[in-house]
């Protein structure tokens, strides 16, 4: 009852707030819960032994009161998204709302509208989702994040501030200590082959470095990414361009495969089987989110320390990294289908996620039984989340609260209870991480520029893109590995096989829908 | 049944015969029905599909209102630059596996055969069958765990003096690992069939062929090989009809980048392409044209065993 006043406090000076707007205020709740609305969504897999379907999920119901509108959730099996999503396409039977869209649908929104499965939500989102609509058309860059072609065609995550990435390079602190070396001078691809050879010298059976090719993280040093960039407006492609930094890397990590630096395994483990290789003290160093990486030292008792960066050189300037910082975009393309008999309804709905009310319900859950707010405005989460009996926080922070919806999403460090449990997982994930003079975004492609693709242009790329992508995953780990030279007369055949694939023309249409981007 | 033909008059129309046979051997039809169910629902209706690789396949827009692209998607994989590699992997697998794994359930039958105690020889059987039972992802993650570099197979290739290599990231290892598995997982269970066969052969023959003189090797040439040929050439020409049919799964699971050049087959590069990239079509031109291989080679096959071994299907 108490958090209904909340709510409806919240609504009030929202709506005095959005009076400027040409479109009212939804006031919630909206329905009588006499309506009902579909609603597909692949289920998170840390809740998938807790529940059935979200209609059992504690905060989706309180989504349903506050809204006043009944969802009937339906989830694909773990792991057969993709095939019961065509399934779900080919019985013609579409539910109204489906989650994560763009993720299954060829071709994403922009295809999914061509071929009439989803609906143009331009109109409908201006009169009926003002909240959602006031954040994204506050500026003209954050408007064309959100849009296709200049419609909106789904509701995305809107990025209410910067959040850190969780990605963490870990290495050992007892070893660390034990070698003389601290983790913070580990700033350079240079520094960090001490730490290596000596994990060599002294450890022997232990693989110094269980390396990721798919990483972005330990790209960034040299300035590159494994997609697309651009450099001063001209798209890149694994640095396929002028600059010679993607070989120099293939070079580096070849090296440290001769030195033995990088495990014999690398390209046959994932990273489940790396984690467990570094929590039995097989592997000396490796990159992955900071959540799983603390979980495991917990239960390994290992000492860990999160290692900056490697750069190329000392003073050099990285343009290919925090995206996060950038894009307000935050993914789970929501969409209203045209099966959908009420979409005004479906927009009032989705709108909610958005408003104060529902920012707070989805980013922290229910007042009072999922936390307290603490005089001066501070907000604590109750021992349900945070000391559950039955479930770690990394299921609570899922069931007591909305992890990944479409709504406006506050930074993990800020209201996600299983970094914010402990100061020591809030700071490791602020390490390294927030740009700096020596850090930026300045080649970042944005997301969006993959939607201004005609759906012809996308198919004639997504043909290319196919024969390159399986070409250059094979001949990096040649590269690596040694099985490929990189001399001067391999490396010529090499770029050569590429543009005999279209590589070439794969570019130049990305370049022009960047530029079609920039003009939206 | 013969009986019956003999008994009616010739003259009699076909479909009075049929209604009479239908009514006299009801039992023998409705026991027949499920499998002509199976067949309809399960191989005859599905053929029809087969339009989306003629067509750029659209699951909303369904199999009437796609777009009809005639021959785009074959000429697609037959000029694109991995066309000839997956088929050369293909037939090379499945070569492999034929030439080591075809003759591997004989062997094992015909020693089996030949084992006196009866305790003994069902424990042999028991044992050879276990591994057909237990599932293909838990073979391959075992697989997967001996071929690392701290897994079983190195610690023995180590004691050789062999460096520490992951033997599935190895293009010289990786194919004999997927056969070989292959072999230990169904030899006990294809043996079966040769077992069932050589329990019916007529013990008389080998107290004539031992009254001969005929030791115990000469009769098993002489007289239980002769025995199975039929049905060794029946599977053998099945076996080959199924060439180009190597399954996707076990690929699936031992692969991976370093060894796409000799591990990937079509139906893998078909799970890529038309299922993770969603394009439903070219993984149905694919799996059109790799089928048509199949009848080729099933073809070939059978007339070359009519003409040399005088045995064939049809």
């Amino acid at each position: 009852m108490k958090k209904k006043i909340f709510a409806l406090a919240l609504a009030l000076s929202l709506l005095l707030g959005v009076t400027a707007a040409s479109a009212e205020a939804v006031t919630y709740p909206i329905g009588d819960g006499s309506q009902t609305l579909s609603w597909w969504i692949p289920m998170n897999g840390n809740l998938v032994t807790v529940m059935q379907s979200y209609n059992e999920h504690p905060i989706y119901q309180q989504l349903m009161k506050d809204t006043g509108v009944n969802i009937n959730f339906t989830h694909p099996a773990a792991g057969q998204e993709s095939e019961e999503f065509g399934l779900m396409l080919v019985s013609g039977e579409l539910p109204d709302i489906i989650q994560t869209f763009p993720d299954y649908y060829t071709g994403g929104v922009a295809a999914g509208y061509d071929d009439g499965v989803i609906l143009d939500l331009t109109d409908l989102v201006k009169e009926y989702a003002p909240d959602y609509y006031a954040l994204i058309s506050a500026d003209e860059e954050t408007y064309r994040q959100f849009t296709t072609d200049g419609k909106i065609l789904a509701f995305y995550t809107y990025w209410e501030e910067y959040n850190p990435s969780a990605m963490c390079i870990t290495l050992r602190q007892d070893w660390l200590d034990e070698f003389g070396l601290k983790a913070e001078d580990m700033t350079t691809y240079d520094a960090i082959e001490q730490y290596f050879q000596a994990i060599l010298d002294n450890k022997p059976g232990v693989a110094p470095l269980y390396l990721n090719v798919t990483t972005n993280e330990y790209y960034l040093g040299y300035n590159i990414r494994p997609s697309w960039y651009q450099i001063d407006g001209q798209v890149v492609y694994y640095d396929q361009g002028e600059q010679p930094q993607y070989r120099a890397w293939l070079e580096r990590m070849h090296s440290w495969y001769e030195k033995g630096y990088i495990s014999v395994d690398f390209a046959s483990y994932s990273s489940s089987e790396a984690r467990s290789m570094f929590s039995a003290g097989l592997i000396g160093c490796f990159c992955e989110p900071i959540g799983n990486v603390y979980s495991d030292a917990d239960s390994s008792g290992l000492a860990i320390a999160k290692s900056p960066y490697w750069y190329e050189t000392e003073d050099m300037t990285v343009n290919v990294y925090f995206p996060e910082g950038l894009e307000r975009n935050g993914g789970q393309g929501t969409v209203i289908t045209s099966a959908c008999e009420d979409p005004i309804t479906a927009v009032k709905l989705l709108n909610y996620a958005y408003t104060d009310a529902g920012m707070m319900l989805t980013n922290y859950g229910i007042e009072g039984m999922c936390y307290t707010v603490a005089d001066d405005g501070s907000i604590q989460y109750t021992d349900l989340v945070l000391n559950n009996p039955d479930y770690g926080t990394a299921v609570t922070h899922q069931l007591y609260r909305i992890h990944w919806i479409a709504n406006r999403k506050l930074a993990d460090t800020t209201c996600n209870p299983n970094v914010t449990k402990r100061q020591d997982v809030i700071d490791g994930r602020l390490l390294y991480t927030v740009p700096t003079d020596t850090f930026n975004g300045d080649y970042l492609l944005p997301a969006g520029v993959s939607s201004c693709l005609t759906v012809e242009e996308n198919s004639e790329r997504s043909a290319i893109m196919s024969n390159v992508d399986t070409y250059i995953s094979e001949m990096r780990l040649k590269f690596i590995t040694g099985s490929a030279s990189l001399d001067d007369a391999s490396w010529a055949e090499y770029l050569a096989t590429l543009e005999n694939y279209g590589l070439s023309r794969a570019i130049e249409i990305t370049q022009t829908a960047y530029a079609r981007y920039l003009e939206q | 049944m013969t009986r019956c033909a003999q008994v009616l008059p010739h003259r009699q129309s076909f479909r009075g015969r049929l209604a009479r046979d239908l009514r006299k051997n009801r039992i023998v039809y409705f026991m027949w029905l499920p499998v002509l169910i199976y067949y309809v629902i399960f191989h005859y209706l599905p053929m029809f599909g087969v339009v989306i690789a003629f067509q750029n396949y659209k699951p909303f827009k369904g199999i009437l209102g796609s777009d009809f692209v005639g021959l785009k998607w074959f000429t697609e994989f037959l000029t694109g630059p991995y066309a000839l590699r997956v088929i050369r992997n293909t037939l090379i697998i499945s070569v492999y596996s034929i030439v080591l794994g075809f003759p591997a359930p004989i062997l094992l039958a015909l020693m089996i055969n030949e084992v006196r105690c009866p305790a003994y020889k069902k424990t042999i059987q028991t044992v050879s069958y276990m591994p057909h039972f237990i599932s293909l992802i838990v073979v391959c993650g075992l697989l997967h765990d001996f071929s690392s570099s701290q897994g079983l197979f190195n610690v023995i290739g180590e004691a050789f003096g062999l460096p520490r290599i992951n033997y599935l990231a190895s293009t010289s290892t990786y194919r004999s690992i997927y056969v070989l598995s292959g072999i230990w997982k169904q030899m006990g269970w294809g043996s079966i069939i040769y077992l069932a066969t050589l329990s019916a052969v007529d013990p008389s023959l080998y107290e004539a062929a031992a009254i001969d003189g005929a030791g115990r090797l000469r009769r098993i040439v002489h007289v239980t090989l002769p025995a199975l040929i039929p049905v060794i050439t029946v599977q053998l020409i099945m076996r080959l009809g199924q060439v180009m049919s190597e399954g996707s799964e076990k690929t699936i699971l031992l692969y991976n980048e370093s060894t796409w050049e000799v591990s990937d087959i079509v139906s893998s590069f078909v799970y890529r392409r038309g299922l993770l990239e969603n394009n439903h079509s070219y993984g149905a031109a694919v799996g059109l044209f790799n089928s048509l291989v199949n009848v080729v080679i099933l073809t070939v096959a059978n007339y070359t065993s009519r003409r040399v071994a005088n045995e064939s299907l049809w």
